[in-house]
Order: structure tokens, then C-alpha cells, then sequence
């Protein structure tokens, strides 16, 4: 530990220089940027701006990365208080209570909150990259395809369980979800589905076209049914929770950052079932569970900090293993190997100045995001008080330039606006979007977990119960869903879900 | 309660929609080999998706004739939907005028035509140039993405 200790202050050595503490505040700059614009999230913005750093030595390459990674997780959530459109997939919770806080003229609380839940999370995190890095890579080591089955099947019957007042309904949405996710080419088998010989349905679907349409149209088109509404968010006084919330919010940043590290570190969970966790967990803990989806501040404080908490420690497989947990990680384990690093634990050794020096500088991130954003926050909120009719067009415009800016494709743009009538219906119909999403996310990588499981498998489906951990997980899961379907056959949901519908 | 025989069907019509989707889906599934070389092949998911979501389409519909799935909200009428449809036309005016005439024309006519009921001429006219022009510059120079300033027409 000591040496660990040693080796990050010759880190801070390296991330304190002029150059880059520059990339540093940029990337986290731009990061927040990307984060509020709709239609780019880390994943595009980060994979949009790996050209910017072909020039650069690899240490400021991917310290202006991971700026930008985690700056985007923190604009996300400014749209997603302020204007209920999810900057990126894990935002999707933070609007529930977030957006509840901004109509009852909290918006300040709640992006302070997220703000200062969000530095919490993502510095413990780090310390725990820091000195736990290696010890608990080996922890999962021990979780094989199975066991990611089960968890992402847990994590999306919870939603289901969770959302919305019908069964029915959220299951429809998170099956075509996963029906969705097989449109394009099958990574296992290589062959291509249900793409109608388009070429453009070969590549798939790309979830920030169904994000933008789903959520960002959808929810224009809503809004233009109330001609005169009020569009007017009373000024944002106060970016700290009165005093008597302290106290249940610090408690929520705690739990957060707990469930955050902890899904953090399983490759193969990602931010979005850390802040589902994280939201469920808040709900059943807190004194007056029906708050929730009406503008309870736990219901930011702790998804929030869940998913910094989790951004930051799901670096943690991808430093030591080398194993991307999400797409995100995906681009930027792309960006290390472009610059001629190879993540795993040989980078620990063979390249420690570059570790210790990135490492330190995701302090130095965090710190500065804070110290943006708290002042800044009544800037962002200046934008929700602009009148809505001016609003709109041009939140129209950038949704539609910035899903064309993906891929430099209009099919995306035109598929995106088929979403947001999709979006516009589902809502009208009370059907749960968010179910839809986060499966049609998690489609992909549950079917080739299971595929992997049943492929290693001796004893077919049972492999997912003769594992100690994936049978626990999976006996889990059943008993939500069971007591699911006994709660709707009683008629008992409407109490437990009707606030969580978005 | 006149708006529950509106809702129920609906819901019954949505469920039909869903259960032919769910259909479709079940039958291509058949073109893709159920089992591969070791294990599922890529024919497996979705004939099993497709499956249940038949069931659950039917179910859907039986919920929806017993009146289950009457939703709070409300279908648009009138002003609010001629709005909407009118959102929607514009939508895809943008799109066309995108491919023929380049980002610029089509961003700049995009926003005139939403502006131009709620602001005064002049106003709309700048802000629909200026805005568009922002952002124009905002992603061709600095976010360095092209947005074509021309289209096949010129």
C-alpha cells in the first residue's frame, strides 16, 4: 500500500504540469459539454474526439480522455434535471427525481447534489483504483459468463419489477428492447439479422439514435400539446439541500458510492444498473418510499454518485485486466492501444509513470469538475428559464445535428425521428421507455453471455445453477419476478410503481 | 367516462400492432440456424423474444378489452394535434432540405418556419440565421464535425 502511496505522488508529479493540467481541464470541459448536448454522449463524444489526440503523447492523450469521459457523465445529468432528456444512458434514473425537483424550482439542490455526490463518488473511487486495483481484479476473476448472465438478468427483471404500473406492458417493452438490440451483425455467429439487406441496419442500431428519439423527440412532441405552458424554472437559489436533507443525501452518497464501486468493478455491469440499483436501494431504505419520482433528493444524491462511483471503478478491470465493462471503456481501451499501451497488469509494471500519472490526474478532474460546476450551475439553469418556444427549435436542431454528427448519416436522423413517434406512442400507451432502453443496451451482451455460458456449458441451462454465485443471483432474480406477478395479479402495483413511470 | 371506450381500443389496436411485430419477427427468426457449432446459434434469442412477446401481445389485448390499460394520458384533438403534425411536417422538411440543400438552407428554414408564428419577422429571420450559422461553426470547426453546407441541388 505504501508503495502504492509513493507511486501516485510521482504521479501527481507528472498529471501537475502545465501541459497537462491543460488537457485535464479541456477534456473535463468539453466533457460537460458533450454531457449537455443531446445526441452526443461519452461514448460518441469520446470516440468523436480520439482523432484530436493523435498528436499528443499518450499520458495527455488519455488523461484529456478520461476527462472528457467523466465530464460527459456530469453534463448528462444537467439536461436531465433541467429539461428531462438524458444526456447519456445512465442519466435515464437522475431524471425521474431530478427533473420532479426542477418543476417544483429545486433545480439548484439537485444539480449540487449530483454535483457534489458525483465528486464524492468518483474521488473514492479512485482511491479505491488506486490502492485496490490489483486485489480486487483478482475477486473477479472468479465471475464467468453465467454470472453476468444472471446479474444483467436481475438487474432488468428489477427494472421491469420496478417500472411502471403493468407487467404486461414493461415487459413488452423491455422484450422488443432486446429484439431490437439483435437487429445487425451477431458478434458470436457473425451472421446478420433482421437487416432487410439495408447496410445501414447491418451496423445496428445505435442507442444514442433510439436515446435521442425515444427520449429527446418524444418528449418535444409531448410538450407541444400544451401550447401554453410554462415553461418558466423560478431562479435556482441554493445549490445546497435545505438542512434536514443532509443528512438522508450524505447517507444516500454512501450507499451510492458502495453500489457504484462494487457494479463498477463486474465487467459486463454497467452505470446504468449501478444507478438502477442505487434508485431501488434509496426507495426501499428511505422513511416515505412514495416521494420517489416526485422529487425525492435521494433519488438524485444516490444514482448520481452510484454512477461516478461506477465510472471510476470500472477502470479498474480495464487497468488491471484489460477487460472493458462497457462500451465507453471500449473506446477508451481503443484510444490506449492507438497510442501503444497495452491495458492489463503488465501496465502496472512496465508502464507506471503512465498509470500513476493518469491515475493522479483523475483527481485533479474530479476536483475541477466540482469547482466548475457549483458556480456554473446557475449559468446551466439559465437555460431552463428560457422561454420554451425558443426552446424547443433549437433543442430540435441540436438533437438533430448532433444524432447526424454519430455517424454522419441521415438514416440515423431519419431512424431517430421514427423513434421519437415510437416514444411519443409508447408514452400515450403508458408504455415504460426506460424498460425498452436498458434492455435494447443490454440485449447484445446478454445474449452472448448466455450463448458463452450454454457454449462452456456440460450440462446445459443448468450451468447457470450449478454455479454457486450465478444460482444465487438467478434465485434472486425469480423471486422479484415472482413477487411481480403476484402484486399485479392483486392489483397492488399501482402503489409500489406509479411514480417511476417517465 | 367517454374516454375509456377510446382507450380501449386502442390499447386493443397497439396490441395487434405489437402482436403482428411479434409475429414478423418469430417467422424471420426461422431464417437463422437455431443452434451453432457449440451451443445457441444466432436463431435462438430471438425465436424465444418473439415467442413471448406473442404471449404477451395477447395478454395485452385481453387486459386492453377488459378495459386494463386505460393510460392518463390523453390523445391530442384539434389545435394540440394540428401542433403536433405540424412539428412533425417540419421534422421532415429539415431532413429534405438537408439532402438537397446542405445544413445551412435547411437548419435556417427549419427554425424560420418555428419561429415565425411566435416572434416577430425580423427577429425570427436573425435568430434562425444566427443560430444556425452558431452551430454550424460550434461543430464543423470545433467539435470538427462536417455538416455539408451544400446538397445535391447546389
Amino acid at each position: 500500500m505504501i508503495d502504492s502511496f509513493l507511486l501516485l505522488l510521482d504521479g501527481f508529479a507528472t498529471a501537475l504540469t502545465w501541459s497537462n493540467l491543460l488537457y485535464c481541464f479541456i477534456g473535463v470541459m468539453l466533457g460537460m459539454i458533450i454531457g449537455v448536448l443531446p445526441g452526443l454522449g461519452p461514448v460518441s463524444g469520446t470516440a468523436l474526439l480520439i482523432p484530436i489526440t493523435f498528436g499528443m503523447e499518450p499520458v495527455s492523450a488519455i488523461i484529456m480522455l478520461s476527462g472528457i469521459f467523466y465530464g460527459s457523465m456530469y453534463g448528462g445529468t444537467i439536461t436531465s434535471v433541467l429539461v428531462n432528456v438524458p444526456g447519456e444512458a445512465a442519466s435515464v434514473i437522475t431524471c425521474i427525481d431530478g427533473y420532479e425537483m426542477t418543476k417544483k424550482g429545486r433545480a439548484g439542490a439537485a444539480l449540487g447534489v449530483a454535483a457534489i455526490g458525483s465528486f464524492i463518488g468518483g474521488i473514492v473511487a479512485v482511491v479505491a483504483l488506486t490502492f485496490f486495483g490489483p486485489i480486487l481484479a483478482q475477486a473477479a476473476l472468479s465471475f464467468g459468463p453465467p454470472e453476468f448472465f444472471a446479474i444483467m438478468l436481475l438487474g432488468m427483471l428489477m427494472i421491469v419489477a420496478l417500472m411502471g404500473k403493468s407487467l404486461v406492458r414493461g415487459l413488452i417493452a423491455a422484450i422488443i428492447g432486446l429484439i431490437l438490440a439483435m437487429v445487425g451483425q451477431d458478434l458470436v455467429s457473425g451472421e446478420y439479422r433482421f437487416t432487410f439487406g439495408s447496410l445501414e441496419l447491418m451496423e445496428g442500431i445505435d442507442f444514442a439514435v433510439m436515446a435521442m428519439g425515444l427520449f429527446g423527440i418524444s418528449e418535444i412532441l409531448l410538450n407541444a400539446e400544451k401550447p401554453t405552458r410554462i415553461g418558466q424554472v423560478p431562479k435556482v437559489k441554493g445549490l445546497l439541500p435545505q438542512k434536514n436533507e443532509w443528512n438522508p443525501t450524505l447517507k444516500s452518497v454512501g450507499r451510492g458510492t458502495g453500489i457504484g464501486m462494487v457494479l463498477g468493478m463486474i465487467p459486463g455491469a454497467n452505470s446504468i444498473i449501478a444507478s438502477t440499483f442505487s434508485y431501488m436501494l434509496e426507495k426501499k431504505v428511505a422513511k416515505d418510499p412514495s416521494r420517489f419520482g416526485k422529487g425525492a433528493i435521494e433519488g438524485v444524491a444516490g444514482p448520481e454518485t452510484a454512477n461516478n462511483a461506477h465510472s471510476g471503478a470500472a477502470l479498474i478491470p480495464l487497468f488491471s485486466l484489460g477487460l472493458p465493462s462497457s462500451p465507453t471503456m471500449a473506446v477508451i481501451l481503443g484510444a490506449f492501444i492507438m497510442h501503444g499501451l497495452t491495458p492489463g497488469p503488465a501496465l502496472f509494471t512496465k508502464n507506471p509513470d503512465f498509470v500513476w500519472g493518469l491515475i493522479a490526474s483523475m483527481f485533479i478532474g474530479n476536483l475541477l469538475l466540482l469547482f466548475l460546476n457549483l458556480p456554473l450551475v446557475g449559468l446551466w439553469a439559465k437555460i431552463a428559464m428560457i422561454p420554451y418556444k425558443l426552446l424547443y427549435p433549437i433543442v430540435l436542431m441540436v438533437i438533430l445535428v448532433g444524432t447526424y454528427s454519430l455517424k454522419g448519416s441521415l438514416w440515423d436522423v431519419g431512424m431517430m425521428l421514427v423513434f421519437g413517434i415510437i416514444g411519443y406512442i409508447m408514452k400515450k400507451l403508458d408504455i415504460p421507455m426506460s424498460a425498452m432502453i436498458v434492455t435494447f443496451i443490454l440485449g447484445s451482451q446478454l445474449e452472448s453471455a448466455m450463448l458463452q455460458s450454454l457454449s462452456i456449458s456440460t450440462e446445459g441451462f443448468l450451468i447457470f445453477f450449478t454455479r454457486p454465485i450465478s444460482a444465487v443471483i438467478l434465485i434472486v432474480a425469480f423471486v422479484v419476478f415472482a413477487l411481480s406477478i403476484f402484486s399485479g395479479v392483486k392489483n397492488k402495483r399501482g402503489k409500489l410503481a406509479a411514480d417511476v413511470e417517465m | 367516462m367517454k374516454v375509456n371506450v377510446k382507450d380501449l381500443n386502442v390499447g386493443v389496436w397497439a396490441g395487434l400492432i405489437i402482436l403482428v411485430f411479434a409475429i414478423i419477427t418469430f417467422i424471420i427468426s426461422f431464417q437463422y440456424s437455431y443452434s451453432g457449432i457449440v451451443g445457441p446459434g444466432p436463431g435462438f434469442f430471438p425465436f424465444w423474444l418473439s415467442l413471448i412477446l406473442i404471449i404477451l401481445a395477447v395478454l395485452y389485448i385481453y387486459e386492453s378489452f377488459k378495459g386494463k390499460n386505460v393510460s392518463d394520458e390523453e390523445w391530442p384533438t384539434g389545435r394540440s394535434l394540428k401542433d403536433l403534425i405540424f412539428i412533425m411536417i417540419t421534422l421532415m422538411l429539415f431532413l429534405l432540405l438537408f439532402v438537397l440543400c446542405g445544413f445551412l438552407i435547411a437548419g435556417t428554414v427549419f427554425l424560420f418556419v418555428l419561429f415565425v408564428r411566435e416572434f416577430k419577422l425580423f427577429v425570427t429571420v436573425s435568430m434562425s440565421v444566427g443560430i444556425t450559422l452558431f452551430i454550424y461553426i460550434m461543430f464543423n470547426n470545433v467539435l470538427k464535425v462536417h455538416l455539408p453546407s451544400n446538397g445535391i441541388l447546389f
